[in-house]
This record gives C-alpha cells, sequence and structure tokens, in this order.
C-alpha cells in the first residue's frame, strides 16, 4: 500500500508548491508585521547576543568581569542571584546568593519578588561563559519592573578561575 | 441508476464527515500550540536556541516565523482552505520537529519541546516521550494521504456521476 502512496503522494506534493510558498511567505509577512507592534520587538537577525532578547532590554543592563562583580558582591546593598538549576546551587555558589533558577523561574519568582524590592541592585550569575539563563532571567527580572541588573561574564567559571570564595552548603561541608 | 448516485454520495459524505474532523482536530492542536508562542516570541526563541541547531543569528526570525507558521496553518486547516498544501506543510513541520528533538537528545541536550508552552519549567523530553511526537507525525501524515485521496475520489466521482446521469438520460 505504502508503495502506491509514498509516490503518488510526492507527485500531487509538486503541485502544491506555490501554496505552500504563498502560505510560507503571508506567514512570514505577518510575523514581521506583528513582531514590529508586539512589545518584545525581537531583533529578526541577532548579529551578537543572545535570541530571544530584544534590544531595549538588551540596553538596560549590563556585564561585568569577576573582579568587578566582587566589589559588587561585597557591597551589602547588591543582591547576588544565582540563576542556574537549585540542585546545583545547594552544591555551591557565590557567598550570599539566593536562588531564582531559569529553570523553574514562575514558581520562584513570587517568593523572590516577595523578599527583594525591585530598587534593589542585582547580580546575576549562571554557569559559564556559553550559559545564558542569566540573561534570560535578567529580561524576565527588568520585564518585571527591576532597575538595576547586571550580570557575571563568564558565569561561576570565570569566578572561580579568578579563585574568588565560594560557598558550600554546611550539609556538604559536612560529609 | 439513481441508487446508484445516492450511495456514491453518501459514502462520500460519510468520508468528507471522518475527513472534516480529523483537519479540524489537527488544526486546533497548531492553533493551540502556536498561541503561547505567539504571545511569548521571545521565549519561544529561547526554547529554539536550546536545541542547539540553527545558528543563533536567525534563531529570533525563524521563533517568529513559526509561531505565525503553525497558527495559520491551524486556521487553514480548521476552515478547510488549502488543506492539502496545509496537510503538507503541518506534516513536514511535524517531521522536522522530530529531526531536531533526535539531535538534540544524540547531543545528550536535556530540553523543554516547547510545543504547548514556552515555560521553562515544563517537562523535559526524553526519547520515551518521542513517540508523542511521532504519534502527531502519522495523523498529520494520514491527514495528507486523506486529503489527497479526497481530491482523487471526487474527480473519479464527478467522472462517475457525469457516466449515471448520462446513463439515464440514454
Amino acid at each position: 500500500m505504502w508503495k502506491k502512496i509514498v509516490p503518488s503522494l510526492v507527485a500531487l506534493s509538486v503541485r502544491e508548491v506555490p501554496r505552500v510558498a504563498t502560505v510560507a511567505v503571508v506567514s512570514l509577512a505577518i510575523a514581521i508585521a506583528a513582531n514590529a507592534v508586539h512589545p518584545m520587538q525581537l531583533p529578526l537577525l541577532t548579529a551578537k547576543g543572545q535570541p530571544g532578547l530584544p534590544r531595549w532590554v538588551a540596553s538596560r543592563f549590563h556585564a561585568v568581569d569577576a573582579q568587578e562583580a566582587m566589589r559588587l558582591v561585597e557591597n551589602p546593598k547588591v543582591m547576588v542571584v544565582d540563576t542556574r538549576d537549585t540542585r546545583d546551587f545547594s552544591q555551591q555558589h557565590i557567598p550570599g546568593a539566593i536562588s531564582l533558577p531559569y529553570h523553574g523561574f514562575n514558581e520562584h519568582y513570587p517568593q523572590f519578588t516577595a523578599s527583594v524590592s525591585k530598587e534593589t541592585p542585582l547580580l546575576l550569575y549562571c554557569y559559564g561563559t556559553g550559559c545564558g539563563l542569566a540573561g534570560r532571567v535578567a529580561k524576565r527580572l527588568i520585564i518585571k519592573g527591576y532597575t538595576e541588573v547586571t550580570t557575571l561574564s563568564g558565569g561561576l567559571n570565570a569566578w572561580e578561575a579568578a579563585n574568588l570564595p565560594l560557598e558550600t552548603p554546611a550539609v556538604q561541608k559536612g560529609q | 441508476m439513481r441508487i446508484s448516485v445516492r450511495r456514491i454520495w453518501r459514502r462520500l459524505a460519510r468520508e468528507r464527515t471522518a475527513h472534516i474532523a480529523l483537519r479540524t482536530g489537527i488544526g486546533l492542536v497548531f492553533v493551540y500550540a502556536s498561541l503561547d508562542k505567539v504571545i511569548h516570541p521571545d521565549q519561544f526563541a529561547e526554547v529554539m536556541q536550546d536545541f542547539e541547531i540553527l545558528p543563533i543569528t536567525v534563531v529570533s526570525g525563524a521563533a517568529l516565523w513559526l509561531a505565525w507558521l503553525e497558527l495559520v496553518l491551524g486556521i487553514l486547516l480548521i476552515a478547510g482552505v488549502w488543506v492539502r498544501a496545509a496537510a503538507l506543510m503541518v506534516t513536514g513541520l511535524t517531521a522536522v520537529f522530530i529531526v531536531g528533538l533526535s539531535i538534540a537528545f544524540t547531543r545528550g541536550v536535556g530540553l523543554h519541546c516547547g510545543c504547548f508552552s514556552t515555560n521553562p519549567g515544563g517537562d523535559v523530553r526524553t526519547w520515551t516521550s518521542l513517540w508523542q511526537e511521532g504519534l502527531l507525525l502519522l495523523t498529520c501524515f494520514w491527514l495528507a494521504v486523506q486529503a489527497f485521496g479526497e481530491l482523487t475520489r471526487r474527480k473519479q466521482g464527478s467522472e462517475k456521476i457525469e457516466t449515471d446521469d448520462e446513463a439515464v438520460r440514454a
């Protein structure tokens, strides 16, 4: 049966190419038009940076290196936010950091926003150079109204490479 | 002869009902799947980036386009407009999606499929959950077969009816 169906389907499909192309082009046109009026207004082509990051959001936070991040950590006003998974956070993290994982942001955010005011300066970090989780969480926090957001360039890898201190929970230390 | 024409018409009507139900069902699935992506294209772009298949340069644009393409295809299927083209495209999209998931799994990338929600806290997809996408692919393929089959049947049916009418007139 399939030996008959597949070739005839392919032959008939060729006739549908103009309609397929029309649907594809019309969808693209609608997508571009909708994006122009959408609050996010994504750049269609991302020359650098992260996909899914609107320019207006990207302009509202910046990345700092590990040494600059250390100065921020020493500032008691700054809240350090770990965007990695909670399991990794529980093993080790930057001293004083609280967990707001990207995977599970919607579930953890109510607790976060109840304890951290929107004017609090935030330092976000994730795993390493290629890790965009800090940027993704920064975007969500900026959209929700947080005004002072900074990310750690190179993430925890850069922090460790600079021999800066890490906090390991008591349970881990005891083992 | 009249009985024969009526029988053909009834059979066509029966098959059309099943076909309409199938295309409407798949259309609703695609419309539902597209809504969160259309509302949150930035989050869908993040999901697409996690697949690590497309160059980063084009991920945002592709996410925007795919979200609207799914919606347009769903509406076309529900409305019954250009069904053959739409059926082909949903089959192709589902096949490409399965290939994308398989490539990601092979690389050991754990990801959320972003099928119906762009929430990164959703279920992580695995090899064992691929049967769901496989089932959708089979259904879409069957719709395409039905859509082209209906075209063929309609042509054959109209030829048959014309022959019957000529016989009645004779």
